[in-house]
């Protein structure tokens, strides 16, 4: 092959490139295909870490119960078990303010 | 001498991945508190379901002791007049009945609790429980309340200083139909 010939555009022959060269792209794309595995890894792990910790696990978090109002269900359920027993007391033919008395509805 | 600035783009690839992984974690940080209160509480909506019923049951208690009162003939027309006007009486009374009547009222979908507050026992006798509403038929007797509504806005608790709040618009109606029938032991009130 004359050198003469070949333009500043035409890649140097393969038997051109030192060896050395090869190894040392080898080395770094595949320190950088580890460090990427590893980060990512790292990530997925993280971040389900993270979900297990704030209890995310059906897809919602709640960091603050009082401020959607979780906490008044719990004090309504309370309160909805004694508009039963109003229920119930009425059906007997209790008076409606006897039976609200009785049960302790509203308190 | 060879160009060796490409052996370097796979380590690029290392702090864009860093980059991008601290966008999500960071917008995650930022937005989570805004998510949570986008939520809306439901307890409006079970406090009128319990209110309904409450009303409800203070109705059909209102009713049979105005029954125990009128005078005359089960199906005459004194008789419906002299219920119609202690039930009213009674109900007008009664703070259970007008506090879950009046409170956020809607007619036809249009709020009209301050107006009903104003005209008061005409909004019993003309709207709620109007003449129309009641009648006699083979000896039973039917007494109706008119559909009426409520209507709330349901919003985040403690939205004050957060970026995104949707409050969420609650509306319903009801309205029921008494039958009434008297037997030996006295009268008998049921939903039907």
């Amino acid at each position: 092959m004359n050198p003469e010939s070949s333009d500043i555009f035409s890649l140097p022959p393969i038997a051109t490139r030192k060896k050395g060269d090869e190894l040392g792209s080898f080395i770094v794309n595949f320190v950088a295909i580890v460090i990427l595995a590893g980060l990512l890894t790292g990530f997925v792990l993280v971040s389900s870490l993270v979900k297990k910790i704030t209890k995310a696990d059906a897809g919602l978090v709640v960091y603050s119960e009082n401020r959607i109002g979780i906490d008044d269900g719990i004090g309504y359920m309370s309160n909805y078990a004694k508009l039963i027993e109003v229920r119930s007391a009425v059906k007997k033919g209790a008076s409606l303010d006897e039976a609200i008395r009785e049960a302790g509805y509203g308190k | 001498m060879e160009n060796k600035r490409g052996q370097f783009f796979a380590l690029y690839l290392v702090f864009i991945t860093l980059f991008m992984m601290g966008v999500v974690a960071g917008l995650y940080f930022v937005q989570y508190k805004n998510v949570q209160a986008a939520l809306v509480s439901p307890m409006e909506v079970l406090k009128a379901r319990d209110g309904l019923e409450l009303f409800e049951m203070r109705e059909t208690e209102l009713i049979k002791s105005s029954l125990d009162e009128a005078g005359g003939d089960f199906c005459s027309e004194g008789f419906a007049k002299d219920f119609e006007r202690t039930f009213i009486d009674r109900a007008l009374a009664d703070g259970l009945v007008r506090d879950f009547i009046f409170s956020n009222l809607t007619l036809n979908g249009r709020k009209v609790e301050e107006d009903a507050r104003l005209a008061d026992r005409e909004f019993f006798e003309n709207v709620l429980y109007r003449e129309g509403l009641t009648e006699c038929e083979n000896g039973q007797r039917f007494f109706s309340r008119a559909k009426v509504g409520k209507s709330y806005v349901l919003k985040a608790k403690g939205n004050g200083g957060l970026r995104i709040s949707f409050p969420v618009g609650f509306n319903f109606e009801f309205e029921r139909k008494y039958k009434i029938t008297k037997n030996s032991g006295g009268f008998e009130v049921k939903a039907v």
